[in-house]
């Protein structure tokens, strides 16, 4: 049977992207013919998608329909066979976050949620990342609902030991977070929480990793660092490549993250399988990845996050129980055991499709 | 006592982990920072701050061991001694004379001793009790303390964020103040050279109409002269021709006369004038009633003579139709100014291609207020069905000639006048904002009656959330009425049905007519600070001030089995 899977785009790198390619390689090694069709196909991965004009449709098959964010006439080409398709949802941030920063955003999240109706109107089967896009999907009118996490390659992370990042070798406390420098994110509490960090032990350092795309939110934050005269101690990263970007998590000593709206969060799943501890702020997707791991902060108290910071650093033991539960975790997103999730969750909707 | 921020601000769910226990750390390392004296730190907002507590320098834990000590000790009789001896037979001997002793002793010890006991007890009464005022002293000290603190803290929150807002109003009123000078200077030169143009157009314009009216008098004038001359051929041909035939019937009567004088010149000679003269007026009649027959041609050349004239005389009034042919070059000069004040506009993307790809596959759609008829045009390349209306009969004229079907109609009657559930489209551009309030909400609920079900809606207008838009490009046009938020927009479709499937904003402000921000390689290390918060804030005020020039909204009429 085929089972292909369209998104609007693709491009190295990206999450979205990069769980399409695993679950298309699922599919094929159980069997299925599967290839993946998009609109907008980076020059890297040319050779293994297809354009989707190129889409000759099969009545016997199945597609699977990425969405994060608004599609436009990839959304309506959809529709138009939403009778066996089924949509996996990566989740869209609340168009409010982007208002003071970047209309343009703005309109793309208020488009994409007013097209997530639209496809709950029509498409019988959503397949949300998390629990809580499953919880999304549910209130927009999808009548069949299933969680399926993300496929992560964790064998592809196992790279670049004894790499070195840049300003390293000065035995300061690192402390990480890695995301797309996003209003939704809250930087500007990484970086408040980590002036009253950097009180207590001032041989530290706070990495934030991530691509700079929204000006006006970026100098906002350089702003903020700025005028705490955090400059040399607050370093803003840009965009890096998978080698670098496991050198910082390897560098790092606490994964801090204080974003108020998380589909999934991926960066959570790679700080377990670097071992390093987990303090998050409990919002959206974040407790249903985290688990029964990681610390969850329940109120965003800078001065008092500090000092529980503090206290992991210094306390060894702590962060050895913290680390170890959090390894305990990453079973639960055990490759194998996701791609038989994803096997059965196709024979399912493939035996209602086609009765 | 527990502190005010006692709140728990974690979870962690391992029973390995002793949570209170960490807590409680926290709690405690927070209280020695603070306690030490340089935390909280200047340069976060207030709300970020732990809250301070008042230090106690005095405490009567400090000194509880003395107290417990003098309590219990003020008491100095020693009354915790028998006398004994181990000795079995001098003991009895040495026990009484150790009494005796005792007894002389104590008879002038024991006096004394109840004296010291005495000024004892009076002493540490008198120090419990003023330990207790000193305590309920210091704790009135410590409320006053901590209001005044408090109250202080709010005073110079209060001062500092009058003196913030005050700046920041005097900030804003020198930028308005720019802002408005630039946007005066711009609008004076622009009327200046819009003033310019128009005299110059209307120069070339009225030497053109001099022109025509010269030439079409001179034409006149020929027209009339020939018409004159042909006039007068005829009337010469008229007379030669009855010239011609006297003479001919003279001839004839003549030669009659003559071939008859032989044979009847007795009768000839008595009825011959009467033969004449009815001959003669048989001729004249004939060719009274050929020039009779020949007044039609007379007839049409002076009706072609007065219409010419009509002509003339229309184009060069001032009525109804010279006034909508100066609309439609006021509407061509206003579209330069827009312009200029607010940039050239951009081509994609646009709302036309937008809507195109929404009415694919219609076979009857409507673009009401069609103005040149650019959209219909669009749709017919792209054998999209449809038609379209306007209240311009000069637009209406210009597209019947282009071959558009185009009707002279308003769009309120229009509506009315077809059947409900007809249409498979509606196109609103630039028309709403035309109109009343009243009139947009009927004009709406008049739009879902005649959509058929699962079609769309589409309408465009200025966004007025610019306030370049709602402040200054909108009074360009005096026949704009009526501001449309797009909230009210909103409500207006869902009272009447509609599901709103997008909003879209277009015409984005090219960056040479926004504030600019300071470059990166503009700024040095002395006004980092400065700059950074400048070009935050200018990325703000454009966002304000020079948001996207056009709005559109896309509602759609679901068929009964949609959700």
């Amino acid at each position: 049977m085929q089972v292909d899977q369209i998104l609007p785009s693709v491009s190295y790198g990206d999450a979205v992207s990069n769980d399409a390619l695993n679950i298309r390689d699922v599919l094929r090694k159980n069997g299925y013919k599967s290839e993946i069709y998009a609109k907008h196909i980076h020059s890297d991965l040319a050779r293994n998608v297809r354009p989707l004009e190129s889409y000759k449709s099969d009545s016997r098959g199945i597609l699977l329909y990425h969405f994060s964010l608004a599609g436009g006439e990839v959304t309506r080409f959809v529709m138009g066979k939403a009778e066996r398709t089924a949509l996996i949802y990566h989740n869209i941030t609340p168009p409010e976050f982007f208002r003071d920063y970047d209309l343009t955003l703005y309109e793309l999240c208020l488009q994409g949620l007013n097209e997530l109706r639209d496809l709950g109107r029509c498409i019988r089967w959503g397949i949300g990342v998390s629990e809580y896009n499953r919880q999304m999907l549910e209130m927009n009118g999808f009548e069949m609902t299933a969680v399926l996490p993300i496929l992560i390659d964790w064998d592809a992370l196992d790279i670049a030991r004894g790499m070195e990042i840049p300003g390293s070798g000065d035995g300061a406390v690192n402390i990480l977070f890695v995301g797309r420098l996003a209003p939704n994110k809250k930087f500007e509490d990484l970086i408040q929480t980590f002036y009253y960090y950097h009180l207590i032990q001032p041989n530290s350092k706070l990495y934030l990793v991530g691509n700079e795309q929204i000006q006006g939110y970026v100098s906002y934050l350089k702003y903020l660092v700025t005028a705490l005269n955090l400059e040399n101690h607050v370093i803003f990263t840009g965009l890096v490549d998978k080698k670098q970007l496991a050198a910082y998590y390897r560098s790092a000593d606490l994964f801090l993250c204080m974003s108020e709206h998380e589909g999934f969060c991926v960066p959570l799943l790679e700080a377990m399988y670097y071992g390093i501890p987990i303090i998050a702020y409990k919002s959206t997707g974040v407790p249903y990845t985290l688990g029964d791991s990681g610390i969850l902060i329940t109120k965003k108290d800078y001065s008092q996050i500090a000092e529980l910071i503090h206290i992991v650093i210094e306390d060894s033991d702590l962060r050895e129980k913290i680390v170890t539960k959090q390894r305990d975790r990453m079973n639960d997103f055990n490759y194998e055991k996701i791609s038989s999730d994803l096997i059965s969750l196709i024979q399912r909707v493939s035996a209602e499709v086609h009765p | 006592m527990e502190p005010a921020m006692a709140e728990n601000i974690f979870e962690i769910r391992d029973d390995d982990i002793d949570v209170k226990e960490i807590r409680r750390k926290i709690l405690e390392n927070l209280q020695k920072r603070m306690d030490s004296g340089n935390y909280p730190p200047p340069g976060l907002p207030d709300e970020t701050r732990p809250s301070e507590k008042i230090t106690d320098t005095w405490t009567s834990a400090d000194l509880s061991g003395e107290y417990s000590f003098i309590n219990a000790n003020w008491d100095i009789h020693n009354t915790r001694y028998t006398i004994t001896s181990h000795r079995p037979f001098f003991g009895r001997f040495l026990v009484r004379g150790r009494q005796l002793v005792h007894g002389e002793i104590r008879r002038y010890i024991d006096p004394i001793i109840s004296m010291q006991t005495r000024f004892n007890e009076s002493a540490v009464r008198i120090l419990n009790s003023n330990a207790q005022k000193i305590e309920s002293l210091n704790e009135n000290i410590r409320n006053s303390l901590h209001e005044l603190t408090s109250d202080i803290r709010n005073l110079n929150v209060n001062i500092l964020d009058e003196i913030s807002q005050k700046n920041q109003l005097l900030e804003m009123r020198l930028q308005e103040q720019n802002a408005a000078l630039t946007a005066l200077l711009h609008e004076v030169s622009q009327k200046t050279k819009l003033l310019e143009m128009h005299t110059q157009e209307q120069n070339a314009a009225l030497t053109a109409l001099q022109n025509e009216i010269s030439q079409k008098n001179q034409l006149l004038e020929k027209e009339l002269m020939e018409q004159k001359l042909l006039m007068e051929k005829v009337q010469d041909e008229n007379q030669k021709s009855i010239d011609e035939r006297v003479h001919q019937a003279k001839i004839e009567v003549m030669s009659e006369v003559e071939l008859r004088s032989v044979l009847q010149k007795d009768k000839l000679a008595k009825d011959l004038p009467v033969l004449i003269n009815d001959r003669v007026n048989q001729v004249v009649l004939g060719i009274e009633e050929d020039i009779r027959s020949k007044s039609w041609l007379e007839n049409i050349l002076s009706e072609s003579i007065s219409t010419t004239a009509k002509d003339i005389s229309v184009k060069t009034s001032d009525g109804d139709e010279a006034l909508l042919y100066d609309y439609y070059a006021f509407n061509q000069d206003i579209g330069k100014a827009w312009m200029k004040g607010s940039g050239d506009p951009i081509d994609k993307p646009n709302i036309f291609e937008e809507a195109m790809t929404l009415f694919s596959g219609c076979h009857n759609v409507l673009d009401i207020g069609c103005g040149q008829g650019y959209f219909l045009n669009l749709l017919k390349s792209n054998d999209i069905g449809s038609y379209g209306i306007d209240i311009n009969k000069d637009y209406v004229l210009y597209c019947q000639r282009n071959g558009l079907n185009v009707q002279h109609i308003d769009a309120i009657s229009h509506l009315k006048s077809i059947q409900d559930s007809s249409l498979d489209g509606i196109f609103i551009n630039q028309v709403m904002e035309h109109l009343s309030p009243d009139s947009i909400f009927s004009l709406v609920q008049l739009c879902y009656q005649k959509l058929r079900n699962d079609t769309f809606l589409i309408i465009s207008t200025p966004n007025i959330l610019s306030v370049q838009v709602s402040s200054n490009l909108f009074y360009m046009d005096p026949s704009h009425k009526t501001h449309i938020h797009p909230d009210v927009m909103k409500f207006i479709l869902r009272y009447n049905r509609f599901t709103i499937t997008e909003e879209k904003f277009y015409q984005p402000v090219p960056a040479d007519h926004k504030l600019r921000t300071i470059l990166e390689e503009e700024i040095q290390e002395n006004n980092m600070q400065f700059s950074t918060l400048f070009n935050y804030n200018v990325n703000l005020l454009n966002q304000f001030l020079f948001g996207c020039r056009d709005y559109a909204i896309i509602a759609k009429k679901w068929g009964p089995n949609a959700g």
